[in-house]
């Protein structure tokens, strides 16, 4: 089924009276023809009138609201909030677990660099208002870190139990991930529910702990670093848009 | 004439509570009748009505300087009447998926209730993107740019959704005619 730039302009003009040259066209258009016929049977459609009392009392709980809320709060203050947060999280725990990745201090820095960048631009675009490209953002910044991770990966092997040692970076790269993880899916209530923007977000907050192992763990083969650094990582961004899903929203602003 | 909708919001972002008010005269009832179209219960639309002036105040630090004002409050209705259909539990649909029908028309008053239910009914079995293309563009009077804004999806989406609703809306009604 094909529409032709004169079927859009029919379609544009609706309810107006239409040009000659259009007219003749909409008379030998059978797709039209059907716009013209519903638009008119649609006017039957009315709906009642709203309830008078309805209007006060929700002006009411908004006035209401209002009070509560009398300053607005910028939704980029939320998004550096959370940004700076996910950096102290990976930071403070970077601190108390120690540096221990076997690779070169540059490779070690870079790579450090790309996730930092990577999840505080997640996090900004994740809770920014309007249409963003998400999933770019999405792939993009996991398809980036992803590499990064790997490529600036020492190839050390510590010569521990492989799945012993995996279920502890494992464990502690979700831990790590869940304060993040709930502070964002908090303030994610705030805009209209989107599974894209919760993948994104927990992208952005699964990085907290992706950051912090980084840093910590020795192991430094890719073997270990798919199944128990990058993984888990993909998994908390799934986790959030399952959590988000459940949650009750606050504002559906976009 | 008034200020526009585009500087009230910013007087309301402001904090004058006044602006507030004249946009909620402007665009109560509107709003509440685009969601009576498009959840077809009464109640419901009163509840998303109050949810969608709510989101109002809680995200007016998301109302960016330079956007519309109409097509952002009909994108946060549209959005609250998609995450209440998504919520609902399976024995309020029907079998298709969709709300219960003939709700619409339960405060109507006298007119002709046939055609209108059964118009309204033609709309409700319409899935929900051409739908709201349909509503806000008949109903609500909004151009297909703003549309395209409101659902967040190109203009000529916007427009390939209406063609195809509207024929949809033609068949559905074939026998009203005839």
């Amino acid at each position: 089924m094909t529409f032709t730039p004169a079927c859009d302009q029919v379609l544009e003009l609706l309810g107006r009276p239409l040009p000659e040259a259009l007219a003749a066209h909409a008379h030998g258009c059978a797709h039209c023809t059907a716009t013209l016929a519903a638009y008119q049977a649609a006017e039957a459609a009315s709906v009642g009138s709203t309830p008078e009392l309805a209007l006060p009392r929700i002006r009411a709980a908004a006035l209401s609201e209002l009070a509560k809320q009398p300053t607005v709060r910028p939704w980029w203050q939320g998004a550096l909030a959370l940004a700076g947060f996910n950096a102290a999280v990976a930071g403070v725990a970077a601190l108390l677990l120690g540096v221990q990745n076997r690779a070169s201090g540059f490779a070690v820095a870079a790579v450090a660099c790309v996730l930092l960048a990577s999840m505080a631009g997640s996090a900004l675009l994740a809770l920014a208002p309007g249409r963003r490209p998400l999933a770019f953002t999405l792939l993009g910044g996991m398809a980036v870190s992803g590499v990064a991770l790997l490529f600036g990966a020492s190839g050390f092997e510590p010569g521990r139990g492989f799945l012993e040692s995996g279920l502890k970076c494992l464990v502690s790269e979700v831990l790590l991930s869940v304060l993040p993880l709930a502070t964002g899916l908090f303030l994610l209530t705030r805009t209209a529910p989107s599974a894209l923007r919760a993948a994104v977000l927990g992208a952005a907050c699964g990085v907290v702990g992706l950051l912090a192992l980084h840093l910590h763990c020795p192991n430094g083969t890719v073997g270990h670093l798919v199944p128990f650094h990058v993984l888990p990582w993909l998994g908390l961004a799934v986790g959030a848009v399952a959590v988000r899903a459940l949650l009750p929203t606050r504002s559906y602003a976009p | 004439m008034g200020d526009s909708d585009e500087t009230l919001m910013q007087r309301f972002t402001r904090g004058e509570e006044q602006a507030f008010d004249v946009l909620f005269a402007r665009y109560a009832r509107p709003v509440h009748a685009f969601l009576l179209r498009m959840v077809a219960s009464a109640a419901l639309a009163e509840d998303l009505t109050q949810a969608t002036f709510l989101s109002v105040v809680r995200g007016r630090g998301r109302f960016q300087e330079g956007a519309r004002f109409k097509p952002w409050l009909y994108a946060i209705a549209t959005n609250a009447a998609r995450d209440q259909h998504r919520r609902r539990r399976p024995e309020e649909l029907t079998q298709a998926g969709e709300l219960p029908t003939g709700a619409a028309g339960e405060d109507a008053g006298p007119r002709d209730l046939g055609l209108e239910r059964t118009v309204q009914r033609a709309l409700e079995q319409l899935p929900e993107a051409q739908r709201s293309a349909i509503v806000l563009h008949r109903f609500q009077e909004l151009s297909f740019a703003e549309i395209a804004q409101a659902l967040g999806v190109t203009e000529s989406a916007v427009k390939v959704r209406a063609h195809r609703g509207y024929e949809r809306l033609r068949e559905l009604l074939k026998g009203l005619k005839e």
